[in-house]
Order: structure tokens, then sequence, then C-alpha cells
């Protein structure tokens, strides 16, 4: 029996998406992810444009993880024009991508990923079957964002991180009033993820096991790094992605394909997890038993609960570095520098995975190139590839069933989409 | 009793920060919903019904391909009221530079091969479709957004400004980036856009310490060629002022300013 299912346009997720599947004899014959969102040209909007403009314009790729590109296209900038910033402006960068992280990943879990689990079309519902747990999604996700407007200024496109280092910093009443906040969504993330262990009847697939995310052997990395790590062997430096992380053209569909050593690989919280278990937090070790994952894991279904551990350490680490500013002696620095042409590469985690910026920059200071990746373009082949194995799994369920596991998987991937469509180097061609 | 007012919230070209905004009203939004049914909305919403017989449509982004400008036309035909969301949808948003810039070579440079590439010239939505109403801003502010959905519903005009982000800048107290002594640091633009750009953000770039960038769109009686002229007084090329006074505005028609 031969059935195609065409999941049109992909319901909460960030952009527009479709998946269409073949299934031949309860076997997958094929499956193709497309990315259908606007292109928006990013990388040739920024060519000619001065050095201090560039993180400006690019956090506009995408609204979830604005601070994610704005810090690595800093860190890229500073790279190229050889400019050091301070290590408070390190300590802020990371505060910035703490509370992004927590803010992307409980908007992923709560908003997008639980009504899934619980059947029903959209969170709404949830306000009157599950009011303490849409409680707790309006606490945390609140919460992510006012860590994002007190150090960034704003919570969706930061204003404060700038070449160099901050325009502005955060009062210490405000260091405070976050501070304070934190415990109780430290707490609650924890119910949330006892939540999502036991939800029952949950589609489960043992996908490939490669995967990749930015790597530092002193801590679990977030915010920007000097290596790629990896699942077959030694990590290899930043500057050397376009080596390992081969994009890849086919004739049939017209997105590129990315692949690490031949293979389809995996970017986002549950590889960064695999990685770096060891590096958590002792609140962020006592989610992840709490999680009862058993890591490494290559379901990709559990990058949901991975996000709630995540977001336990985010937490904790963002109280960790708030307790240091507000006991010693945080400086309103001002800065200044002496920028030289160049090219630089910056690589970091933005909360679905590895994003990588690549400028480089004339006498003038202008930008004469531009090469942007996204982690939505990196999974887009493992998006395909995990329902080989998935299909034979569930192929025997009602078609409402396989179209609800389908539309389960690429939300599992928390895919931006509009991120991945205005800087992957789609290559339309149609045959 | 009558039913609760039908809202549709619809995504084109754009990074989806205004629609995250509407998100961001956390338990707000359990408040607008007592007063509307949101009956499509991509983003939060599974199996949406159908996007017809609208009260009021919401759109964010810019019309970027012949796909979105269709989509537009039926949304204006579904809706009562259309209002737009941020500045990709009321002036162009960022990729509406391309519009200013060479075209090709700006489309070749995210494309290695641009055979199959659908993208017309970008386009705010109301260069498509009758438009009643833009909340302004990239991205939008949450509180003023929601503030506009309650006039809508009170049957009541939303406000426009019609003043300069300068008037409020200075009632914050913030010291004018045009009549600093001290020389700007390397990171701020040597320009700011707060005498000619539409108020309402509450001066929110000068407020965290970086020049406003006109986000919002020019203001009414807006000076734009004397600000130029200070701009060139300032050591600017007329060509980074052109691109900085679009740097959102490149779908609208007023785009038509740089290009003298």
């Amino acid at each position: 029996m031969n059935e195609t299912i065409d999941l049109k346009h992909i319901a909460r997720v960030e952009g527009y998406g479709r998946l269409i599947v073949d299934i031949d004899n309860k076997q997958l014959k094929d499956a193709k992810f497309n990315v259908l969102e606007g292109a928006r040209f990013f990388e040739g909007i920024l060519l000619g444009k001065k050095y201090n403009e560039v993180p400006i314009i690019i956090s506009r790729i995408c609204a979830i993880c604005s601070a994610s590109h704005s810090i690595v296209s800093t860190y890229a900038v500073e790279n190229a024009l050889s400019i050091r910033p301070s290590e408070q402006t390190h300590l802020l960068r990371k505060l910035l991508v703490y509370g992004e992280m927590i803010e992307s990943h409980l908007l992923h879990t709560y908003y997008l990923a639980l009504p899934d689990y619980i059947r029903q079309p959209s969170v709404i519902p949830l306000a009157s079957s599950h009011p303490d747990v849409v409680k707790r999604a309006f606490y945390g996700h609140g919460l992510g964002n006012e860590i994002q407007r007190k150090i960034g200024g704003r919570a969706v496109h930061p204003i404060r991180n700038v070449v160099g280092g901050f325009s502005m910093f955060p009062s210490l009443e405000e260091m405070e009033s976050i501070r304070k906040k934190i415990p109780l969504m430290i707490e609650e993330t924890l119910e949330t993820i006892k939540l999502f262990r036991d939800l029952p009847d949950q589609p489960t697939i043992e996908s490939k096991r490669d995967y990749a995310a930015i790597w530092d052997c002193n801590e679990y990395a977030y915010c920007y790094a000097k290596e790629i790590a990896h699942g077959y062997g030694d990590p290899f430096p930043a500057t050397e992605y376009q080596t390992h992380l081969i994009e890849e053209v086919r004739p049939y569909s017209h997105t590129k394909f990315s692949s690490l050593n031949g293979e389809s690989f995996m970017v986002g919280a549950l590889p960064r997890l695999n990685l770096n278990h060891h590096l958590l937090t002792n609140v962020g070790k006592e989610a992840l038993e709490l999680s009862k994952l058993n890591l490494p894991d290559f379901d990709t279904y559990h990058n949901n609960i991975a996000q709630l551990v995540e977001t336990v350490d985010c937490a904790q680490r963002s109280i960790d570095i708030l307790d240091k500013f507000i006991s010693d002696d945080f400086e309103f620095e001002t800065f200044d520098f002496n920028p030289k042409p160049g090219n630089g590469i910056a690589v970091t985690e933005a909360p679905r995975g590895l994003l990588v910026h690549q400028y480089t920059f004339d006498e003038d200071l202008r930008c004469t190139y531009c090469d942007v990746v996204t982690p939505t373009a990196y999974n887009q082949h493992k998006m395909e590839t995990d329902c080989v194995d998935l299909i034979p799994r569930i192929a025997h369920r009602p078609r409402e069933d396989i179209e609800l596991f389908l539309n389960m998987l690429i939300r599992a991937y928390d895919p931006c989409i509009s991120c991945s469509a205005h800087s992957v180097k789609l290559d339309v061609k149609f045959v | 009793m009558s039913e609760k007012p039908r809202v549709g919230i619809f995504g084109m070209t754009s990074c989806y920060g205004c629609q995250l905004e509407i998100i961001n009203l956390e338990e707000n939004i359990l408040r607008l919903l007592d007063h509307v049914n949101i009956s499509y909305w991509r983003l939060a919403l599974e199996t949406p019904s159908d996007p017809k017989n609208l009260d009021i449509a919401i759109i964010e982004g810019s019309a970027s391909n012949q796909e979105e400008i269709e989509e537009l036309r039926e949304i204006r035909q579904n809706s009562k009221i259309v209002i737009t969301i941020g500045a990709c949808a009321a002036l162009g948003g960022v990729q509406g530079m391309r519009n200013l810039m060479n075209n090709e070579r700006v489309m070749s440079a995210a494309y290695s091969n641009l055979s199959g590439v659908r993208a017309t010239e970008v386009k705010a939505i109301h260069e498509v479709i009758k438009v009643d109403y833009a909340v302004r801003g990239c991205p939008i502010n949450k509180e003023e957004f929601a503030a506009a959905i309650l006039h809508l519903l009170a049957g009541t005009q939303p406000p426009a400004w019609n003043m300069p982000v300068c008037n409020e800048c200075k009632i914050k107290g913030n010291e004018c980036f045009f009549e600093r002594k001290k020389p700007l640091p390397h990171y701020q633009s040597r320009v700011c856009l707060g005498p000619i750009s539409e108020a309402g953000c509450g001066a929110r770039c000068p407020s965290n310490g970086m020049p406003c960038d006109g986000c919002r769109g020019w203001t009414e009686d807006a000076h734009v060629k004397q600000w130029i002229k200070e701009g060139l007084e300032r050591n600017q090329t007329i060509e980074d002022l052109a691109m900085l006074v679009h740097r959102y505005s490149g779908g609208t028609k007023d785009s038509e300013i740089a290009k003298e």
C-alpha cells in the first residue's frame, strides 16, 4: 500500500515549513522537508554596511534567537576587527543568552510542544484544563524575557549588546529584582520536567547518532566557544566549520543539505546535553536526574525534556553571574577601540543549536562578505533521515496518529524556519 | 448575546518577532481572549479554523513574493478591519533595503543559483492592500499592540503620535546625540534619526545608549532633507545616509527619496 502524507504548513513552529512523506508497504520511501518561508537575502543586504551596523541588522534574521544572533555577530565582528571585549562583557553576554535560552525553551516546551503531548490544538484550552501548568509557563517565560530586557534593553532584538561591549548596564536594583525571582522558576521547571517525563503513550525513535555543538572543555558552552565537538572524535576549530559541516545541493530539493562525515546530524539541546552533561551545575544535574534521561540519548523527541534540563541549568548560571555582579563591584564600563580590517568567524549555540556567523571587512571597515548558517539549516537533513526510523514504528497506526507523530518530530527540533530561510543558501533549482 | 469578534493573525516575510511580542503578553493574552476569538494563528494553533469572516486581521511581515501578494488579497476580502504589526508590514523592514541596492548583487550573495528564487520587490502591506491601522516598531511594543486592539473593540480610533522621537527623548532626559560634546564611541552611528522618526516607543534606543534608527518610520512633516544636510555636515556619505534613513523603510514609496 502506497501512501503520501503531506503536512502542508506545519503549525506551532516559527516560520513556514512543509513535510512530505511517502510510505510504501509500511516502510519509508521518501521524506522531504521544504522551507517555504519568504527569502530575505541578509548576506546581500549587509554588503557595504559599516561594521557597527551589522549586529543591529543581522539580529532581525530571527526574533526568538535574536540575542544569539546579536551576540555571535558582535563576536564575529570583533574577531574580524581585532577587538577584545572585557571579561565583564563576556559575562553579560552569557547572562543575556541564559535569558534567551530560558525564554525560548519554555516558549517551545509549554506553548508549542506540550499541546501535542496532551492532545490539544494549542496551549489555550490548557488554561482551563491545566491552569497550574499555564501559570508556570507565564512565570518562567516572562522571567526569561525580563532577563533579556534588563540586560539587553529589549526582549526581542536586544539594543545594548554592541561591537566591543554594552551601550548601557542594568542597575543594581534591577539585577537584585531578577535574582529574587529565579528560584521559584527553577522549582516550577522541575515540576514540569516530571510532567513531561510521565506523559503516557508518546512516540519514540532511535535516531542516527550524529550530532554537533560548540565545545569548551571547561564549561557547558551555551554562548561562544572556539571549537565544535561532534560524535566522530576530536573537536575541530570553529574556523574550520566549512570544511567539516558540508552543505550540499541535491537535485530533488530546493534546500541545501548539511552533513558531517557524509551523514546527517542534529544540533540543539539534546546534543549539547549529550556532550556536556558532566559540566552541568549541581541544580542542572538534579534536573537531569529527575528527567530520567539516560545519556547519551538519541531520541529526537527527548529534545523537549533536554530543553527543560537546560532551562534549570541556565537559571542557576544566571543566579551565579548575578550574585557575582551584585557582590563584586559591577563596573559601568566605557570603552572604545581601534578597528582593523579583516575576516572573523564566531560560533555559538542558539536555543535550537549551532549558529555560525562569518564576516569580512575592507579598509573602510565595510562588509564585503557574510556567511550565516543557522541551526535549522543544519537540522533539516536530519529531520528527513529520522523518518527512516520513525515510519516503520508507526506505519500500522491510524493516519491521524502518523500525522501527529510526524508533526511532533518536526516540532521537537524546535525549528526556526524563518531563520533558516533568511540565511541558508537556498539553491532553488527545480528539475 | 453576540459572538466574540473573530481575529486572525498572519505572518508574511519577517522574523516573527511581532507575533512573539503578542505571546510575550503572557497572562494578558488570556484577558484579551475574554474579548476576542483567535480563529487563525499558525504560530500558536494547530488545525486553524478557516481564516474567513474575520472581524480583525493582524498581519506581520512584508510582501516579498507572489504567493504572499495573493494571500494578502484574500485576507483583505475576508476581513472587516486589517491592521499591520511591525516595521516589515508598515515599511518593508530591513529586507526592504534590497530594493534600494543592486538587487541582483544582493540576491547572488545569498543564493548561488537565482534561477528559481521566488522573490518580488519587497513591499509594505499598504502598498498591496488597504490597511486600516499600523502598530509600528521593530519589534512592536506589546502594550501598544494590546491598547490598539482594545481601541478597535471599543470602536475608537487607536492613537497616532504625530511627533518625533526627540520629544520623548527630552522627556526621558537623555543626552542628545547631536549635541554631545565628547566624540561618539565607535559602536554608535554618527547620526540619530530621532528628529524625523515617529514617536511612541518612549525613545527606546536612545534610552538604551544607542541612537534612534527610525524603525517606526517618518513622522508627519519630517524634515528629511534638512536631516540629510545635518548628516553630510557630520562627514557622512549620501549613500550611507540614504541606507540609514531607509534601514526599515525600503518597501514604501517614500524610498524614492533615497533613489534621488
